[in-house]
């Protein structure tokens, strides 16, 4: 009996044992990373050096950074853009910090402040236009033996860097509006014209697409005017977003409450009448006003149709009574 | 009289502010953004925001001259000092020990935190399928199929316990607008085919309420109303994961990379 106690006692002290060693210990693990500044603009000389200071902050847990620089190619009209996977662009990068390197990892712990100091180089011989680049900070992903189906993750967070190369400071302001207009409630074509109706009550989505055609990032000011027949008149001021070279983008007005990428300007409240619409549009001093303009009808249109409803209803009783009546 | 004057200057030139901008040395020089005593205060009653004087025109001419190069840091208009912060609330989503037609889901949180209104734009993509150590792989979902094909851009319902492969559904704040409910899901976007990452959250106001209310008056008053301003945007990513009875049993990992930019 002593001997069997022992002989389990034993198998159970193995087995403990096997299952303290054997056990994956899994932890929450968080990753939170700030960037600042979110973006820099810099118009430089062909052979000069210049100095960025990047502030990161690790307020997540302790983790391995990467410092890489990528040069991007803007995408589509939303400001999205296509990160290359190397670093192929003729300027030179380095850091001139003595404890970092890019593509090596540091350790970052908790609510850590690094500054990364980029060293830009711009070669003497260098073709003269825009250059643009992501400055990215990479977490190493977790060491993927952990037991069980798992999805890790690996977070990079970037900063946006945009360089004009010329030798003179001047650059090339050359842009048109590619699209300015709104969706209307319906069309409809009356005697050769087409008449474009809105319902009043309802909101009207307005998109401006700015083309830039040059070889320079152009920055877009100006308005967009709503006139209404009664001599109402609204303005909506452009936000100043950068078009980069040969690249398109829709353009938003200052209005907070609009938060769609899809849509520069959102007009709301109640019209009636005719209306029209138009846009102002330059990219800075010495460039030519652009100007668009569109119009549109604002129509009651669900509350004629419940009016004509309740006419056409009405009458119908008033009719049927009658003949009641008559009979 | 004469000591009235010196004790004045010396008063004046002891309390005389200093606004140190730039810093140089003979090996490096540092230029900051968002130069806080430029900003210049809108009378915007709902969240305060601020803008900055242009540095554009002649100024900006005559450095250009000087030194070679302007450097402008932050938005030219957007006055903040939050920096650009992105989180995932759990580097590893856990889906378990995976049973055939038996779905098995594991969630994380997406934060993103920027001052001001900025546009900004997170993308998902794995670095590969989820994988096994003898290079077996579980698919990517295609969905429901049929009508209800999913794409890596596209989600589309995912309902079928015989509907196999893995994708992620997302739902929150900014999120794309074809996750209409939890039931929508999408297949990451494979590195190794390769594919564009599919942006998974994007905003053009990132810190902006999406219904403005106003911030908590600063002067005393008998009850504070409003809710403070909204400083971040979250979403849910759920993972999910569905294998065949033919299914190679074994532990698959993958690692899905996110990226959060602000954009230009």
């Amino acid at each position: 009996m002593k001997k069997i106690i022992i002989l389990l006692s034993s198998a159970i002290i193995v087995l403990l044992f096997y299952l303290q060693l054997t056990t994956n210990d899994i932890y929450a693990q968080q990753v939170t990373l700030s960037i600042s500044p979110p973006i820099v603009e810099t118009l430089i000389k062909p052979g000069k050096s210049i100095l960025i200071g990047y502030t990161i902050q690790n307020l997540g847990d302790p983790t391995p950074i990467r410092i890489q620089v990528r040069p991007f190619t803007p995408q589509g009209e939303f400001g999205e853009m296509t990160i290359e996977s190397e670093q192929t662009s003729p300027v030179n990068f380095s850091l001139d910090n003595t404890d970092m390197e890019f593509e090596k990892p540091f350790l970052m712990r908790q609510k850590d402040i690094r500054q990364a100091l980029l060293r830009i180089r711009v070669p003497d011989t260098i073709p003269q236009g825009d250059y643009y680049f992501i400055v990215l900070a990479t977490t190493d992903p977790l060491s993927q033996t952990a037991g069980g189906t798992s999805s890790f993750a690996k977070a990079t967070i970037g900063s946006t860097l945009l360089m004009t190369v010329s030798q003179s400071g001047f650059v090339e302001m050359k842009g048109r509006i590619a699209l300015f207009d709104f969706i209307p409630s319906f069309t409809i074509q009356l005697f050769g014209k087409r008449y474009r109706i809105v319902e009043s009550g309802s909101d009207i989505p307005v998109r401006l697409v700015i083309q830039n055609q040059g070889k320079n990032l152009i920055k877009p000011h100006g308005e967009i005017v709503l006139r209404g027949g009664l001599g109402s008149k609204s303005a909506y001021t452009l936000l100043p977003q950068n078009v980069l070279a040969d690249s398109q983008r829709l353009i938003h007005t200052d209005q907070k409450k609009n938060t769609s990428t899809l849509y520069t300007h959102v007009i709301t409240g109640y019209h009636l009448g005719t209306y029209s619409l138009t846009t102002n549009v330059n990219f800075g001093e010495n460039s030519p006003q652009l100007f668009s303009s569109t119009e549109f009808i604002a129509i009651p249109i669900r509350f004629t149709v419940l009016l004509s409803a309740v006419i056409l209803i009405s009458i119908l009783i008033v009719v049927l009574m009658k003949k009641r009546k008559a009979d | 009289m004469l000591v009235v004057v010196v004790v004045t200057t010396i008063y004046y030139r002891l309390t005389t502010t200093v606004c140190a901008i730039n810093m140089t040395s003979e090996e490096y020089r540092i230029q900051f953004g968002n130069v806080n005593m430029g900003g210049k205060k809108m009378t915007d009653p709902v969240d305060s925001t601020y803008s900055l004087s242009s540095t554009l025109g002649q100024t900006a001419a005559k450095q250009f001259e000087s030194t070679g190069y302007i450097v402008k840091a932050g938005f030219q208009y957007i006055y903040s000092t939050i920096p650009f912060t992105f989180s995932v609330s759990n580097i590893r989503a856990d889906l378990g020990t995976l049973m055939p037609s038996t779905p098995a889901t594991s969630t994380i949180n997406l934060t993103v935190s920027f001052g001001g209104a900025g546009q900004y734009i997170v993308t998902a993509a794995e670095t590969a399928p989820l994988t096994n150590f003898t290079d077996q792989y579980i698919e990517n979902t295609a969905c429901d199929g049929g009508v209800n094909t999913c794409t890596a851009t596209l989600a589309k319902t995912w309902t079928s316990v015989s509907a196999y492969g893995f994708g992620y559904n997302m739902q929150g704040e900014d999120i794309p607008a074809d996750f209409i409910d939890p039931t929508y899901y999408r297949p990451f976007a494979d590195l190794t085919v390769p594919e564009n990452p599919a942006p998974v959250m994007q905003s053009v106001n990132v810190t902006q309420n999406l219904t403005p209310t106003p911030n908590p008056s600063l002067t005393p008053a008998p009850a504070l109303t409003g809710v403070p301003r909204d400083i971040t945007h979250t979403s849910t990513m759920t993972f999910k994961a569905n294998i065949s009875p033919l299914q190679s049993a074994g532990s698959y990992t993958t690692v899905i990379h996110f990226v959060a930019t602000p954009s230009f």
